[in-house]
Protein backbone atom coordinates (compact mmCIF):
# COMPACT_ATOMS: atom_id res chain seq x y z
CA UNK A 1 0.00 0.00 0.00
CA UNK A 2 2.57 2.52 1.08
CA UNK A 3 4.89 3.70 -1.61
CA UNK A 4 8.49 2.60 -1.55
CA UNK A 5 10.08 6.02 -1.71
CA UNK A 6 13.55 4.67 -1.49
CA UNK A 7 13.01 2.55 -4.58
CA UNK A 8 11.31 5.37 -6.43
CA UNK A 9 14.16 7.66 -5.52
CA UNK A 10 16.76 5.29 -6.96
CA UNK A 11 14.91 4.83 -10.20
CA UNK A 12 13.78 8.40 -10.82
CA UNK A 13 16.66 10.47 -9.48
CA UNK A 14 19.01 9.97 -12.45
CA UNK A 15 16.21 10.76 -14.92
CA UNK A 16 15.33 13.84 -12.95
CA UNK A 17 18.92 15.07 -12.88
CA UNK A 18 19.27 14.52 -16.62
CA UNK A 19 16.04 16.38 -17.21
CA UNK A 20 17.12 19.26 -15.00
CA UNK A 21 20.60 19.40 -16.39
CA UNK A 22 19.23 20.25 -19.81
CA UNK A 23 17.47 23.15 -18.25
CA UNK A 24 20.02 24.60 -15.86
CA UNK A 25 23.19 23.36 -17.58
CA UNK A 26 25.04 22.82 -14.36
CA UNK A 27 25.35 19.25 -13.06
CA UNK A 28 25.63 20.31 -9.43
CA UNK A 29 22.64 22.57 -9.60
CA UNK A 30 20.69 19.85 -11.40
CA UNK A 31 21.47 17.46 -8.56
CA UNK A 32 20.53 20.03 -5.96
CA UNK A 33 17.24 20.78 -7.63
CA UNK A 34 16.46 17.10 -8.07
CA UNK A 35 17.05 16.61 -4.37
CA UNK A 36 14.90 19.60 -3.59
CA UNK A 37 12.09 18.15 -5.68
CA UNK A 38 12.36 14.90 -3.74
CA UNK A 39 12.39 16.63 -0.39
CA UNK A 40 9.20 18.41 -1.39
CA UNK A 41 7.69 15.17 -2.59
CA UNK A 42 8.45 13.56 0.75
CA UNK A 43 6.69 16.43 2.45
CA UNK A 44 3.63 16.37 0.22
CA UNK A 45 3.50 12.68 -0.61
CA UNK A 46 1.73 13.17 -3.91
CA UNK A 47 -0.40 10.35 -5.22
CA UNK A 48 1.46 10.16 -8.51
CA UNK A 49 4.99 10.98 -7.46
CA UNK A 50 6.72 10.58 -10.77
CA UNK A 51 4.85 13.17 -12.81
CA UNK A 52 4.64 15.32 -9.71
CA UNK A 53 8.41 15.28 -9.36
CA UNK A 54 8.93 16.32 -12.95
CA UNK A 55 6.39 19.09 -12.65
CA UNK A 56 8.08 20.44 -9.54
CA UNK A 57 11.50 20.04 -11.12
CA UNK A 58 10.32 21.97 -14.13
CA UNK A 59 9.08 24.79 -11.93
CA UNK A 60 12.28 24.80 -9.89
CA UNK A 61 14.32 25.03 -13.06
CA UNK A 62 12.27 27.94 -14.26
CA UNK A 63 12.73 29.79 -11.00
CA UNK A 64 16.40 28.94 -11.12
CA UNK A 65 16.71 30.37 -14.61
CA UNK A 66 15.19 33.63 -13.43
CA UNK A 67 17.51 33.82 -10.45
CA UNK A 68 20.54 33.04 -12.56
CA UNK A 69 19.58 35.75 -14.98
CA UNK A 70 19.27 38.27 -12.19
CA UNK A 71 22.52 37.21 -10.64
CA UNK A 72 24.29 37.39 -13.98
CA UNK A 73 23.14 40.92 -14.56
CA UNK A 74 24.35 41.72 -11.12
CA UNK A 75 27.73 40.17 -11.54
CA UNK A 76 28.32 41.28 -15.08
CA UNK A 77 29.79 44.54 -13.90
CA UNK A 78 31.95 43.04 -11.20
CA UNK A 79 33.30 39.94 -12.75
CA UNK A 80 36.50 40.19 -14.71
CA UNK A 81 37.59 37.87 -17.40
CA UNK A 82 40.47 36.71 -15.25
CA UNK A 83 38.08 35.49 -12.62
CA UNK A 84 36.21 33.62 -15.28
CA UNK A 85 39.37 31.86 -16.30
CA UNK A 86 40.21 31.07 -12.71
CA UNK A 87 36.82 29.50 -12.21
CA UNK A 88 37.28 27.25 -15.16
CA UNK A 89 40.86 26.41 -14.36
CA UNK A 90 40.15 23.29 -12.28
CA UNK A 91 38.36 21.75 -15.26
CA UNK A 92 40.57 19.27 -17.09
CA UNK A 93 40.68 19.23 -20.87
CA UNK A 94 38.01 16.59 -20.94
CA UNK A 95 35.69 18.83 -18.99
CA UNK A 96 36.17 21.60 -21.50
CA UNK A 97 35.25 19.31 -24.38
CA UNK A 98 32.21 18.16 -22.49
CA UNK A 99 31.11 21.71 -21.87
CA UNK A 100 31.49 22.50 -25.49
CA UNK A 101 29.27 19.62 -26.40
CA UNK A 102 26.72 20.75 -23.86
CA UNK A 103 26.81 24.22 -25.30
CA UNK A 104 26.05 22.83 -28.76
CA UNK A 105 23.06 20.86 -27.47
CA UNK A 106 21.92 23.85 -25.53
CA UNK A 107 21.89 26.05 -28.58
CA UNK A 108 20.00 23.38 -30.49
CA UNK A 109 17.43 23.01 -27.71
CA UNK A 110 17.02 26.76 -27.56
CA UNK A 111 15.88 26.65 -31.17
CA UNK A 112 12.77 24.75 -30.08
CA UNK A 113 9.60 26.30 -28.82
CA UNK A 114 9.20 26.01 -25.09
CA UNK A 115 6.46 23.44 -25.31
CA UNK A 116 8.26 21.31 -27.89
CA UNK A 117 11.40 21.40 -25.77
CA UNK A 118 9.52 20.45 -22.62
CA UNK A 119 7.81 17.53 -24.37
CA UNK A 120 11.09 16.28 -25.77
CA UNK A 121 12.93 16.51 -22.46
CA UNK A 122 10.10 14.81 -20.63
CA UNK A 123 10.05 12.01 -23.16
CA UNK A 124 13.79 11.64 -22.86
CA UNK A 125 13.42 11.42 -19.09
CA UNK A 126 11.14 8.45 -19.52
CA UNK A 127 7.69 10.00 -19.24
CA UNK A 128 4.80 8.41 -21.09
CA UNK A 129 2.66 10.18 -23.68
CA UNK A 130 -0.24 10.69 -21.28
CA UNK A 131 2.13 12.05 -18.63
CA UNK A 132 3.71 14.41 -21.13
CA UNK A 133 0.26 15.50 -22.23
CA UNK A 134 -0.76 16.28 -18.69
CA UNK A 135 2.33 18.28 -17.88
CA UNK A 136 2.49 20.28 -21.09
CA UNK A 137 -1.22 20.77 -21.61
CA UNK A 138 -1.11 18.99 -24.97
CA UNK A 139 -3.76 16.51 -26.07
CA UNK A 140 -2.42 12.96 -25.90
CA UNK A 141 -3.00 12.64 -29.61
CA UNK A 142 -0.80 15.67 -30.24
CA UNK A 143 2.23 14.44 -28.33
CA UNK A 144 3.54 12.36 -31.24
CA UNK A 145 3.30 15.30 -33.62
CA UNK A 146 4.97 17.57 -31.09
CA UNK A 147 7.81 15.13 -30.53
CA UNK A 148 8.26 14.62 -34.26
CA UNK A 149 8.60 18.37 -34.75
CA UNK A 150 10.85 18.77 -31.74
CA UNK A 151 13.19 16.02 -32.89
CA UNK A 152 13.40 17.41 -36.39
CA UNK A 153 14.14 20.93 -35.16
CA UNK A 154 16.71 19.69 -32.69
CA UNK A 155 18.55 17.67 -35.33
CA UNK A 156 18.46 20.54 -37.79
CA UNK A 157 19.63 23.13 -35.31
CA UNK A 158 22.39 20.87 -34.09
CA UNK A 159 23.60 20.23 -37.61
CA UNK A 160 23.42 23.88 -38.50
CA UNK A 161 25.68 24.69 -35.59
CA UNK A 162 28.13 21.97 -36.51
CA UNK A 163 28.18 23.47 -39.99
CA UNK A 164 29.12 26.91 -38.70
CA UNK A 165 31.75 25.40 -36.42
CA UNK A 166 33.33 23.57 -39.29
CA UNK A 167 33.23 26.69 -41.43
CA UNK A 168 34.88 28.71 -38.67
CA UNK A 169 37.45 26.04 -37.83
CA UNK B 1 -6.63 4.02 -46.86
CA UNK B 2 -4.77 7.18 -46.00
CA UNK B 3 -1.15 7.07 -44.97
CA UNK B 4 -0.04 7.38 -41.40
CA UNK B 5 0.93 10.90 -40.36
CA UNK B 6 4.29 11.83 -38.96
CA UNK B 7 3.11 12.26 -35.37
CA UNK B 8 1.54 8.82 -35.36
CA UNK B 9 4.72 7.31 -36.75
CA UNK B 10 6.60 8.78 -33.81
CA UNK B 11 3.98 7.51 -31.41
CA UNK B 12 4.43 4.10 -32.98
CA UNK B 13 8.21 4.29 -32.61
CA UNK B 14 7.84 5.46 -29.04
CA UNK B 15 5.61 2.51 -28.24
CA UNK B 16 2.82 4.94 -27.43
CA UNK B 17 0.25 3.87 -30.01
CA UNK B 18 -1.92 2.60 -27.21
CA UNK B 19 -2.34 6.13 -25.98
CA UNK B 20 -4.51 6.54 -29.07
CA UNK B 21 -8.01 5.09 -29.33
CA UNK B 22 -7.84 1.31 -29.84
CA UNK B 23 -9.45 1.36 -33.27
CA UNK B 24 -7.02 4.01 -34.47
CA UNK B 25 -4.05 2.07 -33.12
CA UNK B 26 -5.22 -1.08 -34.85
CA UNK B 27 -5.68 0.77 -38.12
CA UNK B 28 -2.15 2.16 -37.93
CA UNK B 29 -0.59 -1.23 -37.23
CA UNK B 30 -2.49 -2.79 -40.06
CA UNK B 31 -1.53 -0.04 -42.47
CA UNK B 32 2.14 -0.14 -41.57
CA UNK B 33 2.21 -3.88 -42.18
CA UNK B 34 1.11 -3.41 -45.77
CA UNK B 35 2.10 0.06 -46.97
CA UNK B 36 5.60 0.33 -48.40
CA UNK B 37 5.53 4.09 -48.51
CA UNK B 38 4.78 4.33 -44.83
CA UNK B 39 7.29 1.64 -43.95
CA UNK B 40 9.98 3.67 -45.68
CA UNK B 41 8.85 6.82 -43.90
CA UNK B 42 8.86 4.96 -40.65
CA UNK B 43 12.53 4.14 -41.11
CA UNK B 44 13.32 7.79 -41.81
CA UNK B 45 11.53 8.84 -38.68
CA UNK B 46 13.31 6.15 -36.72
CA UNK B 47 16.64 7.58 -37.85
CA UNK B 48 15.52 11.06 -36.83
CA UNK B 49 14.36 9.80 -33.47
CA UNK B 50 17.69 8.06 -32.84
CA UNK B 51 19.58 11.13 -33.91
CA UNK B 52 17.67 13.37 -31.51
CA UNK B 53 18.19 10.89 -28.70
CA UNK B 54 21.93 10.84 -29.42
CA UNK B 55 22.12 14.63 -29.39
CA UNK B 56 20.35 14.78 -26.04
CA UNK B 57 22.55 12.03 -24.66
CA UNK B 58 25.48 14.31 -25.40
CA UNK B 59 24.10 16.75 -22.86
CA UNK B 60 23.75 14.31 -20.00
CA UNK B 61 25.99 14.79 -17.00
CA UNK B 62 28.24 11.91 -16.09
CA UNK B 63 27.34 9.13 -13.73
CA UNK B 64 24.50 10.30 -11.55
CA UNK B 65 24.81 8.73 -8.14
CA UNK B 66 21.90 9.70 -5.93
CA UNK B 67 22.90 10.97 -2.50
CA UNK B 68 21.70 8.80 0.40
CA UNK B 69 17.95 8.71 0.63
CA UNK B 70 18.05 9.15 4.39
CA UNK B 71 19.61 12.55 3.85
CA UNK B 72 16.53 13.68 1.99
CA UNK B 73 14.23 12.14 4.57
CA UNK B 74 16.02 14.11 7.24
CA UNK B 75 15.73 17.32 5.27
CA UNK B 76 12.04 16.77 4.72
CA UNK B 77 11.58 16.10 8.42
CA UNK B 78 13.46 19.22 9.44
CA UNK B 79 11.24 21.23 7.17
CA UNK B 80 8.10 19.77 8.64
CA UNK B 81 9.22 21.47 11.83
CA UNK B 82 9.75 24.80 10.17
CA UNK B 83 6.92 25.26 7.74
CA UNK B 84 7.53 27.47 4.77
CA UNK B 85 5.96 30.83 4.32
CA UNK B 86 3.08 29.54 2.26
CA UNK B 87 2.17 26.95 4.81
CA UNK B 88 2.47 29.45 7.62
CA UNK B 89 0.22 31.79 5.74
CA UNK B 90 -2.31 29.04 5.17
CA UNK B 91 -2.29 28.19 8.84
CA UNK B 92 -2.60 31.83 9.68
CA UNK B 93 -5.56 32.19 7.38
CA UNK B 94 -7.15 29.20 8.98
CA UNK B 95 -6.50 30.51 12.44
CA UNK B 96 -7.85 33.86 11.38
CA UNK B 97 -11.11 32.41 10.18
CA UNK B 98 -11.54 30.41 13.35
CA UNK B 99 -10.76 33.28 15.61
CA UNK B 100 -12.87 35.68 13.62
CA UNK B 101 -15.69 33.23 13.84
CA UNK B 102 -15.42 33.48 17.57
CA UNK B 103 -15.22 37.23 17.29
CA UNK B 104 -18.30 37.33 15.12
CA UNK B 105 -20.00 35.09 17.60
CA UNK B 106 -19.52 37.39 20.52
CA UNK B 107 -20.28 40.46 18.53
CA UNK B 108 -23.57 39.00 17.50
CA UNK B 109 -24.33 38.06 21.04
CA UNK B 110 -23.14 41.32 22.43
CA UNK B 111 -25.33 43.31 20.12
CA UNK B 112 -28.59 41.58 20.78
CA UNK B 113 -30.46 39.91 23.53
CA UNK B 114 -31.99 36.54 22.84
CA UNK B 115 -35.67 36.65 22.03
CA UNK B 116 -37.25 33.38 22.87
CA UNK B 117 -40.52 34.06 21.10
CA UNK B 118 -38.82 34.62 17.81
CA UNK B 119 -36.58 31.71 18.29
CA UNK B 120 -39.56 29.48 18.68
CA UNK B 121 -40.83 30.55 15.34
CA UNK B 122 -37.78 29.21 13.64
CA UNK B 123 -38.25 25.68 12.49
CA UNK B 124 -35.62 23.18 13.40
CA UNK B 125 -35.06 22.39 9.76
CA UNK B 126 -34.48 25.99 8.98
CA UNK B 127 -32.07 26.39 11.80
CA UNK B 128 -29.93 23.45 10.96
CA UNK B 129 -30.06 23.90 7.26
CA UNK B 130 -29.76 27.58 6.95
CA UNK B 131 -28.32 29.06 10.02
CA UNK B 132 -25.95 31.27 8.02
CA UNK B 133 -28.86 32.81 6.15
CA UNK B 134 -28.69 36.56 6.48
CA UNK B 135 -31.09 38.34 8.71
CA UNK B 136 -33.44 40.34 6.67
CA UNK B 137 -34.84 42.36 9.47
CA UNK B 138 -31.53 43.05 10.99
CA UNK B 139 -30.57 45.40 8.25
CA UNK B 140 -33.99 46.77 7.65
CA UNK B 141 -34.12 50.30 8.84
CA UNK B 142 -30.42 50.69 8.95
CA UNK B 143 -30.18 50.85 5.21
CA UNK B 144 -32.32 52.49 2.60
CA UNK B 145 -33.50 49.73 0.36
CA UNK B 146 -32.43 50.32 -3.18
CA UNK B 147 -33.47 47.22 -4.92
CA UNK B 148 -33.11 48.24 -8.52
CA UNK B 149 -30.52 45.95 -9.95
CA UNK B 150 -29.96 43.43 -7.28
CA UNK B 151 -31.08 40.61 -9.47
CA UNK B 152 -29.36 41.95 -12.52
CA UNK B 153 -26.27 39.96 -13.15
CA UNK B 154 -24.55 42.26 -15.54
CA UNK B 155 -23.31 45.03 -13.32
CA UNK B 156 -20.22 45.16 -11.20
CA UNK B 157 -18.24 47.57 -13.28
CA UNK B 158 -14.90 48.52 -11.93
CA UNK B 159 -15.81 51.87 -10.56
CA UNK B 160 -18.41 50.57 -8.19
CA UNK B 161 -15.69 50.06 -5.69
CA UNK B 162 -14.52 53.59 -6.17
CA UNK B 163 -17.99 54.99 -5.90
CA UNK B 164 -18.39 53.19 -2.67
CA UNK B 165 -14.99 54.13 -1.48
CA UNK B 166 -15.62 57.74 -2.24
CA UNK B 167 -18.89 57.77 -0.44
CA UNK B 168 -17.84 55.88 2.63
CA UNK B 169 -16.24 57.93 5.32
CA UNK B 170 -12.75 56.84 6.06
CA UNK B 171 -12.19 54.61 3.10
CA UNK B 172 -10.46 57.33 1.20
CA UNK B 173 -7.64 57.23 3.68
CA UNK B 174 -6.97 53.57 3.27
CA UNK B 175 -4.03 52.37 1.32
CA UNK B 176 -5.76 52.15 -1.98
CA UNK B 177 -5.02 48.74 -3.38
CA UNK B 178 -6.23 46.60 -0.57
CA UNK B 179 -9.22 48.69 0.26
CA UNK B 180 -10.41 48.82 -3.28
CA UNK B 181 -9.82 45.19 -3.89
CA UNK B 182 -11.98 44.12 -1.04
CA UNK B 183 -14.55 46.77 -1.60
CA UNK B 184 -15.06 45.60 -5.08
CA UNK B 185 -15.46 42.06 -4.06
CA UNK B 186 -18.19 42.78 -1.63
CA UNK B 187 -19.59 45.69 -3.52
CA UNK B 188 -20.53 43.71 -6.56
CA UNK B 189 -24.19 43.23 -5.73
CA UNK B 190 -24.89 46.95 -5.54
CA UNK B 191 -23.64 47.56 -9.00
CA UNK B 192 -26.86 48.94 -10.30
CA UNK B 193 -28.40 50.26 -7.20
CA UNK B 194 -25.95 53.10 -7.18
CA UNK B 195 -26.52 53.52 -3.49
CA UNK B 196 -23.53 54.43 -1.43
CA UNK B 197 -23.46 52.41 1.70
CA UNK B 198 -21.34 49.74 3.27
CA UNK B 199 -21.06 46.86 0.93
CA UNK B 200 -21.54 44.24 3.55
CA UNK B 201 -24.80 45.73 4.62
CA UNK B 202 -25.99 45.51 1.09
CA UNK B 203 -25.68 41.80 1.23
CA UNK B 204 -28.38 41.66 3.79
CA UNK B 205 -30.64 43.86 1.75
CA UNK B 206 -30.17 41.74 -1.29
CA UNK B 207 -30.99 38.70 0.71
CA UNK B 208 -34.13 40.26 1.95
CA UNK B 209 -35.26 41.14 -1.51
CA UNK B 210 -34.84 37.61 -2.63
CA UNK B 211 -36.25 36.09 0.42
CA UNK B 212 -39.36 38.18 0.10
CA UNK B 213 -39.87 38.32 -3.58
CA UNK B 214 -38.43 35.44 -5.48
CA UNK B 215 -37.62 32.56 -3.31
CA UNK B 216 -40.64 31.88 -1.25
CA UNK B 217 -39.45 28.91 0.76
CA UNK B 218 -36.30 30.54 1.97
CA UNK B 219 -36.11 30.08 5.67
CA UNK B 220 -35.65 33.39 7.36
CA UNK B 221 -33.42 33.03 10.29
CA UNK B 222 -33.07 36.08 12.38
CA UNK B 223 -29.53 36.20 13.46
CA UNK B 224 -30.08 39.30 15.49
CA UNK B 225 -32.54 37.45 17.62
CA UNK B 226 -30.95 34.05 17.83
CA UNK B 227 -28.15 33.26 20.15
CA UNK B 228 -25.64 32.45 17.49
CA UNK B 229 -23.22 29.82 18.54
CA UNK B 230 -19.60 30.10 17.69
CA UNK B 231 -20.03 27.08 15.54
CA UNK B 232 -22.68 28.76 13.46
CA UNK B 233 -20.69 31.92 13.18
CA UNK B 234 -17.75 29.80 12.17
CA UNK B 235 -19.72 28.41 9.33
CA UNK B 236 -20.74 31.84 8.24
CA UNK B 237 -17.21 33.11 8.19
CA UNK B 238 -15.79 29.96 6.71
CA UNK B 239 -18.03 30.10 3.71
CA UNK B 240 -17.28 31.88 0.54
CA UNK B 241 -17.87 35.50 1.29
CA UNK B 242 -20.29 35.95 -1.48
CA UNK B 243 -22.47 32.97 -1.01
CA UNK B 244 -25.04 32.19 1.57
CA UNK B 245 -26.14 28.59 1.38
CA UNK B 246 -29.73 27.72 2.01
CA UNK B 247 -29.56 24.04 2.72
CA UNK B 248 -27.07 21.77 4.32
CA UNK B 249 -26.24 20.38 0.90
CA UNK B 250 -25.58 23.84 -0.45
CA UNK B 251 -23.53 24.68 2.57
CA UNK B 252 -21.44 21.60 1.94
CA UNK B 253 -21.03 22.55 -1.65
CA UNK B 254 -20.00 26.06 -0.76
CA UNK B 255 -17.41 24.79 1.67
CA UNK B 256 -16.10 22.34 -0.88
CA UNK B 257 -15.89 25.08 -3.46
CA UNK B 258 -14.17 27.49 -1.12
CA UNK B 259 -10.58 26.53 -1.91
CA UNK B 260 -11.22 27.11 -5.57
CA UNK B 261 -9.31 30.05 -6.85
CA UNK B 262 -11.33 33.18 -6.62
CA UNK B 263 -10.30 34.09 -10.13
CA UNK B 264 -11.97 30.99 -11.42
CA UNK B 265 -15.16 32.22 -9.99
CA UNK B 266 -14.70 35.68 -11.44
CA UNK B 267 -17.11 36.71 -14.15
CA UNK B 268 -19.47 33.95 -13.14
CA UNK B 269 -22.85 34.84 -11.84
CA UNK B 270 -24.09 32.59 -9.16
CA UNK B 271 -27.66 32.59 -8.06
CA UNK B 272 -27.65 31.37 -4.54
CA UNK B 273 -30.48 30.60 -2.31
CA UNK B 274 -30.95 34.03 -0.92
CA UNK B 275 -29.44 36.40 -3.35
CA UNK B 276 -27.83 36.93 -6.65
CA UNK B 277 -24.12 37.26 -6.53
CA UNK B 278 -22.65 39.22 -9.33
CA UNK B 279 -19.02 38.50 -9.70
CA UNK B 280 -16.86 41.07 -11.40
CA UNK B 281 -16.88 40.89 -15.15
CA UNK B 282 -13.58 40.12 -16.83
CA UNK B 283 -12.14 43.66 -16.99
CA UNK B 284 -13.19 44.18 -13.41
CA UNK B 285 -11.72 40.85 -12.44
CA UNK B 286 -8.45 41.79 -14.09
CA UNK B 287 -8.42 45.04 -12.26
CA UNK B 288 -9.12 43.15 -9.09
CA UNK B 289 -6.25 40.77 -9.73
CA UNK B 290 -3.94 43.64 -10.48
CA UNK B 291 -4.87 45.59 -7.42
CA UNK B 292 -4.53 42.46 -5.33
CA UNK B 293 -1.16 41.64 -6.77
CA UNK B 294 0.06 45.05 -5.75
CA UNK B 295 -0.46 44.74 -2.08
CA UNK B 296 -3.22 43.12 -0.22
CA UNK B 297 -2.32 39.92 1.49
CA UNK B 298 -5.07 37.34 1.39
CA UNK B 299 -5.34 37.33 5.12
CA UNK B 300 -6.69 40.83 5.14
CA UNK B 301 -9.52 39.68 3.00
CA UNK B 302 -10.11 36.73 5.20
CA UNK B 303 -10.38 39.16 8.02
CA UNK B 304 -12.81 41.33 6.24
CA UNK B 305 -15.03 38.40 5.54
CA UNK B 306 -15.97 38.76 9.11
CA UNK B 307 -17.72 41.93 8.06
CA UNK B 308 -20.55 39.98 6.62
CA UNK B 309 -22.13 38.29 9.57
CA UNK B 310 -21.44 41.25 11.76
CA UNK B 311 -23.03 43.72 9.41
CA UNK B 312 -25.90 41.41 8.77
CA UNK B 313 -26.66 41.42 12.40
CA UNK B 314 -27.06 45.15 12.19
CA UNK B 315 -23.86 46.15 13.86
CA UNK B 316 -22.45 49.11 12.05
CA UNK B 317 -18.90 48.35 12.81
CA UNK B 318 -17.14 46.60 9.99
CA UNK B 319 -13.82 45.13 10.61
CA UNK B 320 -11.53 43.58 13.12
CA UNK B 321 -8.52 44.87 11.26
CA UNK B 322 -7.39 48.07 9.63
CA UNK B 323 -8.00 47.65 5.93
CA UNK B 324 -4.92 47.67 3.75
CA UNK B 325 -2.44 46.68 6.42
CA UNK B 326 -0.99 43.23 6.34
CA UNK B 327 -2.38 41.06 9.10
CA UNK B 328 0.41 39.36 10.98
CA UNK B 329 -1.67 37.32 13.34
CA UNK B 330 -5.14 36.89 14.69
CA UNK B 331 -5.41 35.11 17.98
CA UNK B 332 -8.06 34.41 20.51
CA UNK B 333 -7.21 35.44 24.06
CA UNK B 334 -7.74 33.68 27.32
CA UNK B 335 -7.67 34.68 30.91
CA UNK B 336 -9.75 36.33 33.57
CA UNK B 337 -12.01 38.90 31.96
CA UNK B 338 -10.69 38.22 28.50
CA UNK B 339 -13.00 35.46 27.32
CA UNK B 340 -13.86 36.00 23.70
CA UNK B 341 -11.26 38.67 23.20
CA UNK B 342 -9.47 38.73 19.88
CA UNK B 343 -6.02 40.12 19.30
CA UNK B 344 -5.08 41.23 15.80
CA UNK B 345 -1.56 42.25 14.92
CA UNK B 346 -0.92 44.16 11.73
CA UNK B 347 2.12 45.47 9.99
CA UNK B 348 2.38 49.23 9.79
CA UNK B 349 3.98 50.94 6.86
CA UNK B 350 7.07 51.79 8.91
CA UNK B 351 7.62 48.16 9.82
CA UNK B 352 6.22 48.54 13.30
CA UNK B 353 3.40 46.42 14.63
CA UNK B 354 -0.09 47.63 15.32
CA UNK B 355 -1.90 45.69 17.98
CA UNK B 356 -5.67 45.65 18.12
CA UNK B 357 -7.47 43.89 20.93
CA UNK B 358 -11.19 43.48 20.60
CA UNK B 359 -12.88 42.91 23.93
CA UNK B 360 -16.49 41.79 24.07
CA UNK B 361 -19.03 43.61 26.17
CA UNK B 362 -18.78 42.71 29.79
CA UNK B 363 -15.06 42.26 29.66
CA UNK B 364 -12.59 44.43 31.44
CA UNK B 365 -9.90 46.25 29.47
CA UNK B 366 -7.82 46.48 32.61
CA UNK B 367 -7.53 42.70 32.56
CA UNK B 368 -5.28 43.11 29.57
CA UNK B 369 -1.60 43.00 30.33
CA UNK B 370 -0.37 46.59 30.27
CA UNK B 371 2.01 47.82 27.63
CA UNK B 372 5.43 46.96 28.89
CA UNK B 373 6.82 50.45 29.20
CA UNK B 374 8.21 50.16 25.71
CA UNK B 375 7.07 53.57 24.62
CA UNK B 376 4.01 52.37 22.81
CA UNK B 377 0.89 54.43 22.88
CA UNK B 378 -2.20 52.70 24.11
CA UNK B 379 -5.76 53.75 23.54
CA UNK B 380 -8.87 52.11 24.90
CA UNK B 381 -11.98 52.93 22.91
CA UNK B 382 -15.55 51.78 23.42
CA UNK B 383 -16.70 49.80 20.44
CA UNK B 384 -19.67 47.57 19.77
CA UNK B 385 -20.62 47.53 23.40
CA UNK B 386 -17.19 46.25 24.23
CA UNK B 387 -13.75 47.74 23.92
CA UNK B 388 -11.12 48.19 21.34
CA UNK B 389 -7.59 48.50 22.64
CA UNK B 390 -5.12 49.94 20.15
CA UNK B 391 -1.38 49.87 20.69
CA UNK B 392 1.51 50.96 18.56
CA UNK B 393 4.58 53.16 18.48
CA UNK B 394 2.61 56.10 17.18
CA UNK B 395 0.91 59.26 18.27
CA UNK B 396 -2.63 59.17 19.57
CA UNK B 397 -3.77 61.03 16.49
CA UNK B 398 -2.16 58.45 14.24
CA UNK B 399 -3.85 55.67 16.17
CA UNK B 400 -7.20 57.39 15.92
CA UNK B 401 -6.69 57.78 12.22
CA UNK B 402 -6.08 54.05 11.88
CA UNK B 403 -9.14 53.21 13.90
CA UNK B 404 -11.22 55.52 11.76
CA UNK B 405 -10.04 53.48 8.79
CA UNK B 406 -11.58 50.45 10.42
CA UNK B 407 -14.91 52.17 10.66
CA UNK B 408 -14.82 52.96 7.00
CA UNK B 409 -18.00 51.09 6.26
CA UNK B 410 -20.07 52.46 9.06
Amino acid sequence: MSLDWNELYRSVFPDLVRFLHRKVWDPDRARDLAQEAFVRALQHEPRKPRPWLFQVASNLARDEARTVLRRKRHLALLKSEAEDRQEEAPDPMEGAAERERWAAVRVALDALSERDREALLLWDAGMSYPEIARQTGLAVGAVGTTLARARRRLAEAYKAREGTDVARG
Amino acid sequence: MSHVDEGTLHAYLDGALDALPAAEAARVREHLATCEVCTARLEEERALRDEAAAILAGAAPDAIEPPPFEELRARARVREGTPGFGRRLARLAWAASVVLAIGAGWMLRAATAPDSARQDSIGDGARTAASPAPAAEAVEGTTPAAMGGVGDATGADADVGERLADASPGTGERPAAAAEGTDRMTAAPVADSGAARPASTTVGVASERHALADLAPVPRVLLESSPVSDEVAGRVVGLDTLTFPRTAAEAKEAVAAAPRREEEAAAKTAVTANRVVTQPTEPAAQELRRSRAEAPPPVVQATQRADLPIAVAGIRSTSLSVPGLQVLSVTGMEGEGLAGAVRVRQLLADGDTLELVHLPSGSDPSALAPVAGDGRTEMVLPRNGGWLVVRAHASRDALLELVRGMEGGG
